[in-house]
């Protein structure tokens, strides 16, 4: 019986040094290979110009000396790419957003960002409430007095679907002007620039848009922006009351982050730490930001988990009837 | 009370008990993990079937169509009715966006407005999603799926779902069979339970545990307080118990169990016990310095040999018994010599006086007192010891038979004894050595023994002289070994004890024996001390 506890012991002991070899080896030699960085979209969004922007700034200030290629993967909301993020190793990082949370609370996904490894959040944006600008409306807390006499009464405009943060931050500001959001009209359109043109041709009287897809039009005069979603008044847009200052209590971000597969080794999550905190700072990142109307927005991976389970919650609560609980 | 109560049942139930308690708690363990396994799987799988098909019924083009037209309700209600069907579903129900029922399993409830909760997230958000509801009917578990139009935008909700009450008798009838076999199988545990008590009991004669336990510790009693050595071996002659007499006979410990018994009492026949069934009575055998006699005993089962029960007991102890018996015989006959030559005295007396020899008569009695106050005078006067006077008158009587001059010294001295010294031990030590004495000079001209006594130090010494031929230098020390003997004839039994008793009497007494011989005659010097 003693010989056969000393032969497994034996083989454990060489087991586990096999193991913390292995690890320990990566871990000195990381990183080995080609960077991949996913946009699981098309090109020519939110999503594929972050990771571009990426590449070229990791690659310009010579942060990382790794080749660095970006995939798009698009399809599902993100589902595509994250999927095959799960089963890559530490040089392949996706950028990711609340579709990530979201697609799993509705049903879209069995992925949640706690099969993942949160590595960074980025920037963000924030969502406009626009109306074309012969309406007779003067303000967001307007739309929502007549939503709360009669939910149907308008037709609001969202792309490319629901669920996604223009919607649910249309919602959540009825939802706390306490308009019964179950009558709510919604008509989906494909993209930004259909949502565009259906308000302009007056086939929805509301529009919920992202403000780097408004703020040009409401410039040139061509639409109103009612209500942002922002803490406080954007730079450009002066004029445009938040929904705080309205009444609304509520501030609705839509960012974008970066997560890397999961089960990452410490070592590998400082590396991404120092790559992408050195990132944020330099100047063309700040460039970019300026350029697409975003805002920084920057949490490292230790902050950016915390983030990510109160964003969780925030949307958990916000799918929730009012009055109920699950 | 009650725990006492528990641990007094018999054996039979006690096993039975024991196995059954194991069973049921086993079965109820296991079937408890299947029952929750089964009801995961049933209940897993009623979230994905209620999902599914809310989905695939969400998609259905004739769906759609049918949330805007009245004329093809009826078929709408067809069609739930067939997935119904179709999945074992209890219900599905088809919601246009403002919350109206299009389709339920109760026709009543068509066409009225419901206000969406479990389809909320479907409703507003486009979700699809499972949950537990009260909402429909009943108690059930829902699948939630909205109704897309080709844009994207919500035109209404199915929920597809299926009554709890209605998996508990689906999780029943699963169920339901593990009974049927957790019953049987207790039913055998019972069945073997009693088998295997009844075959237990039948190894140990019916007896209940504390019964044995009460035998064993009568034998345990029984055995030691014997004070014979018992041996007992098991069917291949190992030792498998030994009795503390025994372990004293033969000077040995604990560690012969399970050794072979030839190893303690070797040149014995076992075989013959175990081939011819029958035990052999009164062997003798020398061992360890003793001759002991041994009983061998087979121990029978079922009129199979099982092994050997070997009694004895130590000869040296009968032999010392008999000796005792001789030498107070031999007081007696020497106490019928000194009346026989007393009468002789007093024939010889009225022989004189009838011829009128009065002088010579005078004469007689006038030595005879003499003498007697002699001997009368150490006797009484000097040894004050009541037995050694007992002793001592017993032999001058005896040696004045044998016409021997015995002697004793003038100059002895004896208090009375200490009272650790016992009559037996003087009667061994001085009587065997002046017997002896008297023996070794019986065939001399002028036979003479002499025997002194004193007692003025830390010792009592007792001297015994002869005039015999004495002993020669290699067989001092043989004389005080047991069966060693000089003498070419004597009592049966008796022979060659003499000395050896003396000698183990001796050394009893933590004393000394010291033999000085010479053609002369012999001197033998007992030194015991009077403290014990």
């Amino acid at each position: 019986m003693k010989k056969y506890i000393g032969a497994i012991l034996v083989l454990l002991a060489v087991f586990i040094a096999g193991c913390s070899d292995e690890s320990s080896g990566s871990a000195q030699n990381f990183p080995n290979g080609n960077i991949e960085i996913i946009a699981p979209a098309t090109p020519g969004g939110g999503w594929d110009a972050t990771a571009r922007a990426m590449q070229k700034i990791f690659d310009d200030e010579g942060l990382i000396e790794e080749n660095i290629n970006v995939s798009n993967k698009p399809g599902g909301g993100g589902e595509v790419g994250w999927q095959y993020l799960k089963n890559q190793d530490a040089h392949t990082i996706s950028i990711n957003s609340s579709l990530v949370i979201t697609n799993n609370l509705l049903g879209q996904s069995d992925l949640t960002y706690e099969d993942f490894t949160p590595l960074g959040i980025l920037s963000t944006e924030w969502i406009s409430v626009a109306v074309p600008p012969d309406s007779s409306f003067g303000s967001g807390k307007e739309i929502m007095q007549q939503l709360k006499k009669d939910p149907t009464s308008l037709k609001i405009g969202v792309a490319p679907s629901l669920g996604n943060n223009d919607h649910l931050s249309f919602v959540q500001a009825a939802k706390e002007f306490g308009v019964d959001v179950s009558k709510l009209e919604f008509m989906v359109y494909e993209s930004g620039g259909d949502v565009l043109t259906a308000l302009l041709g007056g086939h929805v009287d509301v529009a919920s848009m992202s403000v780097s897809e408004s703020k040009e039009q409401h410039l040139a005069g061509e639409l109103e922006i009612l209500a942002v979603s922002s803490e406080e008044r954007i730079e450009g847009l002066e004029e445009v009351k938040t929904w705080k200052e309205q009444g609304v209590d509520m501030v609705f971000p839509h960012w974008r982050g970066i997560m890397g597969p999961p089960d990452m080794t410490e070592e590998e999550i400082a590396y991404w730490d120092e790559k992408i905190g050195k990132m944020v700072e330099s100047e063309a990142w700040q460039e970019v930001m300026k350029n697409n109307e975003w805002e920084p927005y920057y949490h490292n991976s230790e902050e950016s988990k915390k983030f990510l389970a109160e964003q969780t919650e925030k949307y958990q609560e916000l799918l929730q009837q009012a009055g109920l609980t699950e | 009370m009650l725990f006492k109560n528990i641990t007094n049942v018999s054996l039979q139930t006690k096993i039975t008990g024991l196995l059954l308690a194991v069973i049921i708690g086993l079965i109820l363990i296991l079937s408890g993990l299947f029952t929750y396994s089964k009801i995961e799987q049933i209940i897993s799988n009623k979230y994905n079937l209620s999902m599914q098909t809310a989905r695939t019924v969400s998609l259905l083009p004739s769906v759609t169509e049918g949330l805007e037209e009245e004329e093809t309700r009826q078929s709408l209600q067809f069609l739930t009715d067939q997935y119904s069907m179709e999945n074992d579903a209890d219900f599905i129900i088809v919601q246009d966006k403002d919350g109206r029922i299009l389709t339920h399993p109760n026709d009543d409830y068509l066409g009225r407005v419901h206000e969406f909760k479990s389809g909320y997230r479907a409703r507003v958000f486009g979700g699809y999603y499972n949950m537990e509801t009260e909402e429909f009917i009943g108690p059930s578990i829902v699948g939630v799926a909205p109704i897309m139009s080709s844009t994207g935008s919500v035109r209404g909700v199915v929920t597809v779902g299926y009554l709890k009450e209605n998996l508990w008798s689906l999780i029943y009838d699963r169920v339901e069979i593990i009974l049927y076999v957790s019953m049987a199988v207790i039913v055998i545990g019972i069945l073997l339970g009693y088998f295997l008590a009844r075959h237990i009991r039948k190894e140990i004669f019916g007896y209940e545990p504390r019964e044995i336990a009460q035998l064993y510790c009568n034998r345990d009693t029984l055995l030691s307080s014997l004070n014979e050595g018992v041996i007992a071996t098991d069917k291949d002659s190992m030792v498998t118990l030994i009795n503390e007499s025994a372990k004293k006979l033969l000077d040995v410990g604990d560690s012969y169990v399970n050794k072979p018994i030839t190893s303690l009492l070797p040149n014995l026949d076992y075989q013959g016990v175990y081939e011819t069934k029958e035990g052999k009575l009164n062997q003798e055998l020398f061992i360890n310095n003793k001759t002991l006699i041994v009983n061998l005993l087979p121990l029978l089962a079922n009129s199979t040999v099982t092994g050997v029960v070997v009694s004895f007991r130590d000869k040296t102890e009968i032999t010392e018994m008999l000796n005792m018996l001789s030498e107070v015989k031999q007081y007696s006959d020497d106490l019928r010599a000194q009346t026989h030559e007393y009468s002789n005295q007093m024939h010889l007396m009225y022989g004189l006086l009838q011829l009128g020899k009065y002088d010579e008569v005078l004469a007689l009695i006038d030595r005879e007192i003499n003498n007697l106050d002699k001997i009368n005078r150490s006797i009484f006067d000097q040894i004050e010891d009541t037995n050694v006077q007992a002793i001592l008158i017993g032999k001058v009587g005896k040696a004045s038979e044998k016409k021997i001059d015995f002697d004793i010294d003038e100059d002895s001295y004896l208090s009375p004894l200490p009272s650790h010294i016992e009559v037996s031990d003087l009667m061994i030590i001085i009587g065997n050595l002046i017997d002896n004495a008297v023996e070794e000079v019986s065939a001399k001209l002028n036979p003479r023994v002499s025997f002194s006594t004193i007692d003025l130090g830390n010792d009592i010494i007792f001297e015994i002289t002869d005039n015999g031929e004495g002993i020669d230098k290699e067989e001092v020390e043989k004389v005080f070994w047991a069966g060693y003997s000089t003498k070419k004839e004597g009592l049966e039994g008796k022979k060659g004890f003499g000395l050896a008793n003396v000698k183990s009497s001796v050394e009893k007494l933590n004393g000394v024996i010291e033999v000085e011989s010479t053609s002369d005659g012999t001197i033998v010097t007992v030194y015991i001390p009077k403290k014990e």
